[in-house]
């Protein structure tokens, strides 16, 4: 148990890293908006660059924050037919809880490894967003990010299938 | 097996999964991507679209109003707006037979002119004026119910996240859906307050605590002039912020300044300088803010990526146009095909989210119903109503769910909010068949 703690804890500490990040990042879109806003009334011009730095910015908190959600219990699901069931038949809820986390992991798999060539590509063919001359910034970190993402995602689930695991062979530990 | 029948097959698979708890992003994802792969008989295909899909479906510039509307709606939450809204809808009503449950009401209305996140109202409002309304003599049932009932005018009345998920998903104007969204929200306000006011004079049973029934119609008048009652300048403090932001969120988009995400950064910019002003906001709360935007977009953000590969799913199927074909053999015609709509949103409502409701519904119904020419700005309306009626109905509506647990009162059962929300369910009810009677309430202001 002791070790199934400790990694929950290790991962805890990622992911809120991760959490803190996207927090940090809504916050300077905001500002960013805003600043194009003023530089368009106030100055005629808009802020080079910043459609393209806040349009990155989206999937980026998307990704950043999707282990947290899940972790957190935000990530949205019907969960009265499956917490019914894990009260009744624990040992059938488990089971079908650590199914559907296994199809989470999954899909963060899948995603992830199409994530990690793309990412590379993009890197060394030099992708980037923008306007040559005017601003451009590369590609690369945006789509890392979403490997990143799921990656820790995907983590969170594997933890979530070991505590499944666990609770279907010892129901009281799940309670305690 | 056809393409359309597998899409069929995927669609049954998705709500069995989603009932029995499987994380409907996942679903959406993980099925469309089987179902694809079925009907192109490649993966190649399938693994194309779920990356698509993951990287660049929300890439677009406009995905950012998702992010600014949240944050200004948990800003204007800390910064103690809807305690403000509530004081200003009581200094209102508070002399007339069901006053309180009428402020309610309207406080919800005004609030949900500065907010977009229906969960914000519903647990300031729990916490606000369910107390007040026990307090003045109403009984438990019918105070859960109207904040229950009226917490669904946030997502009506602009700005409003299901709106703009709406508007990205079809590819309509944000701005649109907001101005479409006013004359129904009014309209809503108006039946709700009817509700009230008639069922406080001719059913005082069932708006009155027992023990008060000898009295119910002197329980506002009696209370009507304590603590609670502000003198004017103090309404008028509460007002102007809230002036303040209307003009220049809705003022803005429909002026034509603003685009929508500059609508929403403003927005939530002034929404911090007045929590800031007020002193609401310290590190820790604005962290909280933050923390909490941050996961609430992220949680919409990738239902719309997931529901994105699933819309394309049901696109190559062709099961819209089947649809749409079998409906014609049965002569059920638009109306026909609007009812089923209207009533398959509202079952789901009951056991599935609003955001996921139209994202699963929206794409599957809107091909059939095209060919009618319809109005998807209107349609956009008729939606939100029809899953915002779900959301107060058992076994799972989501408004409930928050102001029960909200309070957490052990007097107040969940089976008592779902009671409580009846009436207001039924009022919607009411008002969404005037909408899809008469197009114009909720089109008129569109230009």
């Amino acid at each position: 148990m002791n070790i199934l703690n400790k990694c929950n804890s290790a991962l805890g500490a990622l992911i809120t890293s991760s959490n803190a990040l996207a927090s940090v990042w809504v916050f300077l879109m905001m500002l960013g908006v805003v600043a194009d806003v003023l530089g368009r009334f106030l100055f005629n011009t808009p802020i080079v660059g910043t459609t393209e730095m806040i349009t990155l910015s989206i999937v980026s908190v998307l990704y950043l924050q999707l282990a947290y959600t899940l972790r957190s219990g935000s990530m949205t699901r019907s969960d009265a037919a499956i917490s019914r069931l894990i009260k009744r038949h624990p040992r059938t809820g488990y089971t079908l809880d650590l199914v559907f986390s296994f199809a989470g992991l999954m899909l963060m798999i899948a995603i992830m490894s199409m994530a990690w060539p793309k990412s590379i590509d993009a890197f060394e063919n030099g992708f980037y967003v923008g306007v040559v001359d005017v601003f451009t910034f590369p590609d690369w970190p945006r789509l890392a990010i979403v490997f990143v993402g799921c990656g820790l995602t995907g983590l969170q689930f594997l933890f979530f299938i070991v505590r499944n695991l666990v609770s279907i062979f010892d129901p009281k530990v799940a309670n305690s | 097996m056809e393409a359309f029948e597998i899409a069929i097959l995927s669609v049954a698979a998705m709500l069995l999964f989603i009932y029995l708890g499987m994380h409907i992003a996942v679903t959406l994802a993980l099925i469309s991507f089987i179902g694809t792969w079925i009907i192109k008989g490649n993966i190649t295909v399938a693994t194309s679209l779920l990356w698509v899909s993951a990287h660049q479906t929300v890439n677009n510039f406009v995905f950012a109003v998702i992010p600014l509307f949240v944050l200004m709606g948990f800003l204007v939450s800390a910064a103690g707006m809807g305690r403000d809204a509530y004081d200003i809808g009581q200094n209102m009503l508070h002399r007339v037979r069901g006053g309180l449950g009428m402020a309610t009401v309207v406080a919800n209305a005004i609030f949900a002119a500065i907010t977009g996140v229906s969960v914000a109202s519903a647990s300031v409002f729990s916490k606000i004026a369910v107390p007040e309304m026990i307090r003045h003599g109403y009984s438990g049932r019918f105070a859960v119910g109207t904040v229950a009932g009226s917490s669904v005018l946030g997502m009506l009345i602009p700005p409003s996240v299901l709106l703009i998920i709406y508007a990205l998903i079809v590819e309509e104007s944000v701005g649109d859906l907001f101005i479409a969204g006013i004359g129904p929200g009014i309209l809503l306000t108006l039946v709700y307050c009817g509700l009230i006011s008639g069922m406080a004079i001719f059913l005082p049973r069932m708006v009155y605590a027992e023990k008060l029934t000898g009295s119910p119609a002197q329980n506002d008048l009696a209370y009507g002039s304590d603590d609670t009652t502000q003198n004017d300048t103090s309404t008028l403090r509460k007002i102007v912020p809230i002036i303040f932001l209307v003009t220049l969120v809705m003022g803005g988009l429909y002026g034509g300044v603003f685009t929508p995400v500059e609508a929403g950064g403003a927005g939530a910019f002034l929404a911090l300088i007045f929590a800031l002003a007020r002193r609401k906001l310290t590190l820790a709360t604005l962290w909280e803010v933050l923390i909490d935007t941050s996961k609430v977009s992220a949680t919409l953000l990738f239902l719309i990526v997931s529901a994105s590969m699933y819309s394309r799913m049901i696109g190559m199927s062709g099961l819209p146009g089947e649809m749409a074909e079998i409906f014609n053999e049965l002569g059920a015609g638009f109306y026909g095909m609007l009812a089923l709509y209207v009533i398959v949103v509202i079952i789901l409502g009951t056991i599935v989210d609003s955001v996921s409701i139209m994202l699963i519904m929206v794409p599957l119904f809107l091909g059939a119903l095209k060919f009618y020419e319809i109005d998807l700005v209107w349609f956009g309306v008729v939606t939100v109503i029809a899953t915002e009626i779900g959301l107060l109905t058992p076994p799972l509506g989501l408004c409930v769910y928050v102001v029960h647990s909200t309070l957490s009162r052990p007097d107040i059962t969940l089976k008592e909010v779902f009671m409580g929300s009846a009436p207001f369910a039924l009022a919607m009810l009411f008002a969404l068949i005037l909408i899809i009677i008469f197009p114009p309430i909720s089109t008129y202001l569109v230009s």
